[in-house]
């Protein structure tokens, strides 16, 4: 291997370390006078590989690398426009890294801040329900 | 047939006309709750739970529980639908008082879940239409990642219909009660 893969393996080996684990804020989400933004954890893995040889008397070299990540939110902010300071931000965090769990949980969050602005929830006691059963 | 008779009939007979267009109705919103399971089966499945938890957060029942209602409803309209048309075969043969009184006791009996629990229905009738009335700007709240543009065109165009098949079986119930309490 020559230099040239060396080369290559200190760029790859400064790409994971600038990408690995970085957090990044995503789209910022409005309702009422909320605002929610989620958190991105982006995971790069890199790889690299070369070769040399070939014929007698030709030069032959052959370098590759791969490069693959996963980008999977990881918590949601939520800013209140109308609570001042500190007291106004929430973070919630996400249990896991699983995109699936975090999507759930992203709007349970979200669905919840519709909620509360689209009216009071609706109880039902459970006699005005075997009522309605029994009709 | 007396006087008395004849007007007994005349608001029986408009009874079960009440009780067949209720119950058309009632298929309809039962066909609203069908349509509504089937939408949430299609959905995402982080999405579906959620969904599933605002009907029941906002009517105070599940989508199978509203199944199960307006099933009974069904059934029980049907009850008092033979039951009505007992009456009015009594009176219409000219039967004596005894089997008019019979058949218009079976009537009361048959029809007596459905008059207690009428205002309940009706009051959760209308906290369900208002709930599908609001549903078209919590659609449009739902981020664009989550719902795409022609599904969400499609719901927020099928609510009118849904509201109105919800406040029209509740019209019926209203009317079937106070035409139950005349003749029973």
């Amino acid at each position: 291997m020559d230099d040239s893969n060396a080369t290559i393996s200190e760029v790859l080996a400064n790409l994971q370390s600038i990408f690995s684990g970085v957090e990044s804020l995503g789209k910022a989400v409005e309702f009422g006078d909320k605002v929610a933004i989620p958190i991105y954890q982006f995971n790069f893995g890199t790889g690299g590989g070369g070769g040399g040889g070939g014929r007698e008397g030709q030069k032959s070299t052959g370098v590759g690398f791969g490069l693959a990540g996963t980008i999977g939110p990881v918590a949601v902010i939520i800013l209140s426009k109308d609570t001042p300071g500190a007291q106004g931000i929430q973070i919630h965090e996400f249990k896991t890294n699983k995109v699936g769990e975090a999507l759930a949980e992203l709007m349970l969050h979200l669905w919840e801040m519709i909620e509360s602005q689209m009216g009071k929830r609706q109880k039902l006691s459970p006699e005005k329900k075997e009522k309605l059963m029994n009709i | 047939m007396d006087s008395q008779n004849m007007q007994q009939k005349e608001e029986i007979e408009s009874l079960l006309k009440t009780c067949e267009t209720a119950r058309d109705s009632v298929d309809a919103f039962l066909r609203s709750i069908h349509d509504f399971i089937a939408a949430v089966e299609e959905l995402p499945a982080v999405a579906r739970p959620l969904v599933r938890r605002d009907l029941e957060s906002n009517t105070g029942m599940r989508a199978d529980e509203w199944k199960a209602f307006l099933e009974r409803l069904g059934e029980r309209y049907d009850a008092i639908h033979d039951a009505v048309q007992r009456v009015i075969g009594a009176l219409t043969n000219e039967g004596d008082n005894a089997e008019v009184a019979a058949s218009t006791a079976a009537l009361k009996e048959v029809s007596g879940p459905l008059k207690e629990g009428a205002d309940i229905a009706i009051e959760e009738l209308e906290t369900m239409a208002r709930y599908i009335e609001g549903l078209p700007d919590k659609i449009n709240m739902v981020p664009k990642a989550f719902l795409k543009a022609e599904d969400r065109g499609e719901l927020i165009s099928s609510m009118p219909g849904r509201v109105e098949r919800a406040r029209a079986l509740k019209q019926l119930l209203e009317k079937t009660k106070g035409e139950l309490s005349a003749v029973t």
